[in-house]
């Protein structure tokens, strides 16, 4: 059989789905990327290597890997190889440094990056929390890393869009399976300002395995980790642990003492984390002081009364129900405003109709 | 020589002359109807025997043959009763008389004689009036139904010997006066009113643009939020309805049986709260005999649906059709029956299957596939439906009732009712009757922007995301709140209010 290196190489990346990064790292050290197949009986042996992956090296689908070879052409979908021009050193803090990654999307793995991850259900203060720091931070010309997750990650990389910044989301699963589903829009708009990054080939699914491995490339790819809002036992405490391993800084938003959504960042902030409160918190601990701060793009004109609605809304997000209860005007006017705020871009509606200030 | 008496039947909301004929000739005695009758109209025989016998009359020892015609239309239902004795008794000779011409005749009769009223005396007359009838002989319990029909003389009668006497001329039956109706809609016995929520002002306002323009609504909230306190008090805002419009909405309920004795004309308008498990039929209409569903028993009224994920699929895709036409269409392989069905439909769900997504007062336990699986049960054609998206926040019972204090639904009547007043005058040379039915063209061409406006959509539609859909949707809202304002051209204003509207702001 004509088994060219292009196609020994994606066709490797399908062990991701079954062996862990470390146990492919081993079979890499014996063999480079054209031999493994050839070798496959002597490697399965050597290293003891479970069935599911036994069997793919003994026999890949290969029609499953030109499919895959075709869709990354049309697509654009590059795979980087470790070692090849473009692959970040900072990966090689790993132990497991990715021996490839799938890139979708503009531009390179170069720049100054920050980590921006939280809960997958975030409270209205989190949100807009996210929303307000990542705009700072996306106009320093800092590309913003987070996971695609519900909640907080897509939040991230929706407001750094908002504010033309730069993004990169790393999945735990293949492109052609982008989860979580109602995040698939948020993935596709993305790619035109940044980069859907993953270890594993387009057809291959999420898997709860996944999303750990995904959280030290997430840690890896960064120089700190902003931790908005963390549950007791949350993934993105994983996220911080990495980091932290990894030598990269760890930077937590306090909350009320009373959210269940803010007891990781807690813990956080009492082992050392650096409380953020702005952009400048993380920037001065970056030694990032020096990049200009995009002018912020021009406050647009607002009226009298619209100014007043922001004043209102300037301390915490409100429910509909409360704005107009406090504002002076009747209802219809008050909902007329805030729209006028919403398409200004100035206010934005919350899930369950609750508003907050960008 | 054989009897005969004029009845009528029912199809759907259409009547059809029926003539009953009765031979009595010599032969092995024996008592048979013809004429595709139902097992109602079988078990008549057994009624009528009795009831000739115990009113005194023969009930002759010989052949007794009874048509039905039209012979190939089915025949349902008891109110073949008191036309078959009848003309029984006009076939034996014991009436004679020429009386009964032009004459319709519908009844139940009891064991002992009695005339008891049927179901669709309101839409029966109404048909034979239009067909150039106008006697009618009728159960005296339901008469009142048939004098709402102008220019039509009533003989109400409420047992056999007295129709018989009638018919003999032995008997004067005043016809039945027909109540004024001209001071109809004087009485607005309103049971509750907006006055009495307080808070909600979002809601209010949402509701009140909603029946302005006939828009249907759907409202996302906790359980105890006070939906359905909302909801029920949107008939109490509504114009009153026109007489025809409650004629049209009493024939529906006169189908049913649902009409009271006292007084036939419903004048407020109908509010129909269907539970979630309710059938097809329920909701459409339906059987092998089409009766009205909910969607018709709401005719002019609104259809409130609570809980609107739980209804079954196919329920809530079958409303599509009906809530685009205005009308029901139930298909049977002996024909089709047309129920009217202009409803103003208000949904109801929670946020999440446990009720308390965002709520502050309690913790939400959903996973986020249990919520989206819960929003995925309405299909997105069903939510296209809805032209205003409601979300009303929990507040506690105190906040939500305490001393009212709140606009009084007469003040919000009103202005409802210039606003309706306003589309009706505009569409009346294009077919439609509300903002709500604009579409393609007359969308267009009604809710013309100018081009501050035109930049200020389309700056909204840019960054608020807006699908067409959500577009156009934007736009009729946009002309029912200028109308309130009694704007002629929609401003920035009204299309800003009309965004809040919107749906899609994610729970998830």
């Amino acid at each position: 059989m004509d088994l060219t290196e292009e196609k020994s190489k994606f066709a490797l990346t399908f062990l991701a789905a079954t062996l862990s990064i470390k146990r492919i790292l081993d079979i890499l050290i014996r063999a480079d990327p054209v031999q493994v197949f050839s070798r496959a009986r002597q490697l399965i042996g050597e290293l003891a290597l479970p069935e599911a992956a036994a069997q793919w090296l003994r026999e890949p689908d290969w029609k499953k890997v030109e499919e895959t070879i075709a869709w990354c052409r049309t697509q654009g979908v590059r795979l980087l190889w470790r070692g090849e021009a473009g692959y970040p050193l900072c990966l090689e803090h790993l132990s497991d440094p990715p021996p490839w990654l799938y890139l979708w999307g503009e531009g390179t793995l170069e720049g100054a990056a920050l980590a921006v991850v939280g809960t997958r259900q975030p409270s209205l203060y989190g949100r807009q929390v996210a929303a307000r720091l990542v705009a700072e931070l996306a106009r320093t010309g800092l590309t913003i890393v987070s996971g695609l997750a519900r909640g907080l990650d897509a939040e991230a990389h929706r407001a750094t869009l908002e504010n033309g910044g730069r993004t990169w989301a790393i999945l735990g699963s293949g492109f052609q399976r982008i989860y979580p589903p109602e995040n698939v829009g948020l993935a596709h708009r993305l790619r035109s300002a940044g980069l859907l990054i993953s270890e594993y080939p387009p057809p291959i699914e999420p898997a709860p395995w996944h999303f750990p491995a995904r959280n030290r490339l997430i840690a890896a790819l960064s120089l700190g980790v902003l931790v908005v809002e963390a549950g007791e036992r949350s993934g993105t405490l994983l996220t911080a642990d990495f980091a932290l391993e990894l030598g990269r800084e760890v930077f937590a938003v306090p909350g009320p003492i009373t959210s269940p959504q803010s007891v990781g960042c807690h813990r956080l902030l009492k082992q050392g984390a650096k409380l953020v409160e702005k952009a400048e918190d993380v920037l001065e601990e970056l030694r990032l002081e020096l990049f200009p701060l995009a002018p912020q793009t021009a406050r647009p004109d607002l009226t009298a009364e619209e100014e007043e609605l922001q004043q209102l809304l300037a301390a915490a997000p409100l429910s509909l129900e409360e704005i107009v209860a406090r504002c002076p005007w009747p209802a219809s006017k008050t909902m007329a405003l805030l729209s006028m705020l919403e398409v200004k871009g100035v206010v934005r509606a919350l899930p369950g109709r609750n508003y907050a200030i960008l | 020589m054989p009897g005969k008496v004029i009845s009528y039947v029912l199809d759907g909301l259409s009547a059809i002359p029926a003539e009953v004929e009765v031979d009595a000739s010599s032969g092995l005695p024996s008592f048979t109807i013809v004429g595709l009758p139902d097992a109602a109209v079988q078990e008549s025989r057994q009624r009528v025997r009795a009831a000739i016998h115990n009113s005194g009359y023969d009930f002759p020892l010989c052949r007794i043959t009874v048509n039905l015609a039209p012979a190939d239309l089915r025949k349902e239902g008891p109110l073949f009763d008191l036309p078959i004795a009848l003309s029984l008794l006009i076939a034996t000779g014991q009436i004679r008389s020429s009386c009964q011409e032009g004459l319709v005749v519908l009844g139940e009769l009891s064991l002992s004689g009695e005339v008891k009223t049927v179901r669709g005396i309101l839409p029966i007359v109404r048909r034979a009036r239009g067909a150039g009838y106008q006697r009618f002989l009728l159960p005296a319990e339901g008469a009142m139904e048939a004098a709402l029909v102008q220019g039509s003389s009533i003989f109400p009668v409420s047992t056999l010997r007295q129709a018989v006497d009638f018919l003999r001329g032995d008997l004067v039956i005043p016809p039945l006066e027909a109540p004024d109706w001209t001071a109809y809609g004087q009485e607005p016995v309103q049971v509750s009113d907006f006055a009495e929520i307080r808070g909600q002002e979002t809601a209010k306002r949402a509701l009140e643009v909603a029946v302005a323009g006939n828009h249907h609504l759907i409202m996302v909230g906790s359980p105890g939020a006070g939906k359905t306190m909302l909801a029920r008090r949107v008939v109490t805002v509504m114009p009153p309805m026109t007489f025809e419009e409650a004629l049209e909405v009493s024939e529906v309920y006169s189908i049913c049986g649902l009409l009271s004795k006292e007084k036939a004309l419903l004048t407020s308008r109908p509010f129909r709260a269907p539970h979630h498990t309710s059938s097809y039929a329920g909701m459409v209409g339906g059987g092998s005999n089409p009766a009205p569903g909910e969607l018709s028993l709401a005719h002019h009224g609104v259809l409130f649906l609570d809980e609107f994920p739980e209804f079954r699929r196919d329920v809530l895709e079958a409303l599509r059709q009906p809530l685009e036409e205005g009308r029901v269409q139930i298909t049977r392989a002996h024909g089709t029956a047309v129920f009217p069905a202009q409803v103003m439909m208000i949904a109801a769900m929670n946020p999440c299957p446990c009720g308390f997504r965002l709520d502050p007062r309690r913790e939400c336990r959903c996973g986020a596939g249990e919520v989206r699986r819960y929003w995925n049960q309405v299909s997105g054609p069903i939510w296209d439906r809805f032209d205003i998206h409601l979300q009303v926040p929990p507040l506690s019972l105190e906040e939500l009732t305490g001393d009212g204090g709140g606009e009084p639904s007469v003040a919000i009547a009103g202005r409802v009712a210039r606003c309706r007043a306003l589309e009706a005058e505009r569409y009346a040379s294009f077919g439609i009757r509300t903002n709500a039915q604009l579409g393609g063209k007359l969308l267009r061409r009604f809710c013309a922007l100018d081009s501050s406006e035109q930049a200020f959509l389309r700056q909204a539609a840019d960054r608020l995301q807006l699908t067409a859909r959500s577009f156009d949707r934007t736009l009729k809202l946009a002309r029912t709140i200028a109308d309130l304002d009694s704007q002629e051209r929609i401003r920035l204003e009204h299309l800003a209010e009309a965004l809040q509207y919107r749906g899609a702001v994610d729970w998830i």
